[in-house]
């Protein structure tokens, strides 16, 4: 009983260290829904201003230092006359290799977060270590197997039939339909 | 004609009646007395004089049927009566402490098959208690400090030992799951089974407890016995020890062996059927060949201590030194333990976070 009481505290720690990750993840994550209504935003030409991209990607997209809409016209413009080798050169000539010598700025310390996780896995590594120091108090236990008493070697398998019955199979589509559509291109 | 004197409550001295105050009055403290108060006084020793201790001997009577349990026997040493139950074998003689072995325990159809010598002495289990409770850290210090134990037996404890072939028979159910994709879907094959497993597997001396006094799940948490060193049993090694004769027979105890017999067979002939994503028992029939039951000795110390009102008893394997037996938990200590872990593993990890958050 008390094995089970601990396993399910375990769990129940598991459990809320995992909904602290995913809230503090939760950002991150954009449902179908959401997406399909930020690509709605796009206009039928395939357009799309620089601030409705930066409201879909949540940053400023440009901020790399690159000009996509350069880059865009040079790649398509020029793939067309298969130049690609040349387009990729180029493209590297455009802006500022952004992450060369650059500081990313570094996300402040959740404090809030860190102290809920620290605090779960110290409880769950106190309760297994109490768990332990409690069992070690309890020596008496029925035997529940004859295994000890089992001669060595005394096995003898006469009859051994594995018969087949039926089967059965189950088909599921992979979710390829579910994969966004690619974007044709920002600025266009 | 007994002569009656009034004497002074109060100094001893000789009452007298005066007239003038019709009182008695004692003319050497001047005390005095109405004389209805002394009619009192006369009652009181009219009342029958000396002392009466009488003592109700009379007992209950003994029940019908309630001495059938119980056996007298006499030290061949001294004399003394010693009673014991109808299952005593050997004990000492609680006057001049001489060991006593009650032939007629072990007579006839009575006599173990073996014995199995005690090993290790009283010393070994007063050390056997104490490596017991060491590295325990939920014990309570007071238990631990105060303990001390109130008996130390060594006891003979009859045992049945069953052995057998078990012939089995078993039903499972078995499936075999296969997958693979062709690019637009996921295909799951799942194949079922009947399988039947059939054959035997022997056991020897399966023991079961024959004794009813004894704590069935205590005697088992000391198996096992090494069987080896087993002899014949002579009434000789029972001398100085404690010894019952089972009072639990062999057809009693045979459900027990067949429990432990069972479980082990259907695990050895499960482990037969490999290759399977999952396997589900659906029936198993065990029958018994060349079953026969023995009857043995096996030794036990057996120590009592009593804390907090509350008796804990304990056990040695008397061949081995195996020592079982639960102890209590200091609740406070419980907690202790936890939120000082806790407390610690968590400030570490916190730490740590934010010193990789540093990096």
């Amino acid at each position: 009983m008390k094995k089970l009481i601990c396993v399910l505290l375990a769990l129940c720690l598991c459990l809320s260290l995992a909904f602290a990750v995913s809230a503090q993840e939760g950002n991150k994550e954009i449902s179908y829904e959401q997406l399909m209504e930020m690509l709605s935003q796009i206009g039928e030409d395939g357009s799309i201003s620089e601030d409705q991209l930066d409201q879909i990607i949540g940053e400023d997209y440009n901020a790399d230092g690159y000009d996509y809409n350069q880059i865009y016209e040079l790649y398509f413009d020029e793939n067309d006359a298969g130049e690609t080798d040349d387009i990729n050169a180029e493209i590297f000539d455009y802006g500022q290799i952004y992450d060369l010598n650059a500081k990313t700025e570094k996300r402040p310390f959740n404090f809030a977060l860190a102290i809920v996780i620290s605090l779960g896995i110290g409880l769950l590594v106190a309760l297994i270590a109490t768990s332990v120091m409690s069992s070690k108090m309890k020596t008496v236990h029925a035997q529940t197997t004859a295994e000890k008493y089992s001669v060595h070697g005394s096995l003898n398998l006469i009859e051994k039939a594995d018969a087949f019955m039926n089967k059965s199979v189950d088909r599921m589509m992979l979710p390829q339909n579910m994969q966004p559509p690619r974007p044709n291109g920002p600025g266009r | 004609m007994a002569l009656q004197e009034y004497k002074c409550p109060s100094c001893g001295g000789a009452l007298e009646f005066d007239s003038g105050l019709q009182k008695m009055k004692c003319p050497f403290c001047e005390s005095q007395y109405e004389m209805s108060e002394l009619e009192k006084l006369d009652e009181a020793l009219d009342a029958p004089q000396g002392d009466n201790m009488q003592w109700d001997t009379s007992g209950a009577e003994w029940q019908e049927g309630e001495t059938e349990g119980m056996r007298v026997y006499v030290c061949k040493s001294c004399g003394g009566e010693i009673i014991g139950d109808q299952s005593l074998a050997a004990t000492s003689c609680p006057y001049c402490g001489n060991p006593i072995v009650m032939m007629g325990q072990f007579s006839g159809t009575l006599k173990p098959d073996y014995i199995i010598p005690f090993k290790l002495d009283k010393e070994a289990a007063k050390k056997g208690l104490m490596q017991h409770m060491q590295g325990k850290r939920l014990l309570p210090k007071i238990f631990r400090d105060q303990n001390h134990i109130d008996e130390i037996k060594g006891i003979y404890v009859p045992f049945w030992l069953f052995t057998a072939e078990a012939n089995a028979r078993m039903f499972y159910k078995g499936t075999k799951i296969r997958t693979w994709t062709d690019g637009k879907f996921s295909y799951t094959e799942t194949n079922f089974y009947d399988i039947i497993r059939g054959g035997t597997l022997g056991f020897e001396r399966v023991p079961v407890d024959g004794s009813s006094k004894m704590d069935d799940t205590l005697m088992e948490s000391l198996e096992p016995y090494n069987f080896s060193e087993a002899v014949d049993f002579q009434t000789a090694y029972l001398a100085g020890y404690l010894a019952d004769k089972y009072d639990v027979t062999a057809e009693q105890s045979i459900e027990r062996a067949n429990e432990r017999i069972k479980r082990t067979t259907e695990q050895v002939f499960a482990q037969t059927v490999q290759g399977y994503n999952a396997v589900m028992p659906q029936q198993s029939m065990i029958s018994l060949n060349n079953a026969r039951a023995s009857y043995a000795l096996y030794p036990v110390w057996l120590l009592n201590t009593t804390w907090n009102g509350q008796k804990y008893t304990f056990a040695m394997n008397g061949q081995t030194g195996k020592f079982v037996g639960d102890l209590p938990t200091d609740k406070g200590a419980y907690w202790k333990w936890f939120l000082g872990l806790a407390s610690i593993v968590g400030a570490a990890v916190f730490a740590l976070s934010y010193l990789f958050w540093l990096l």
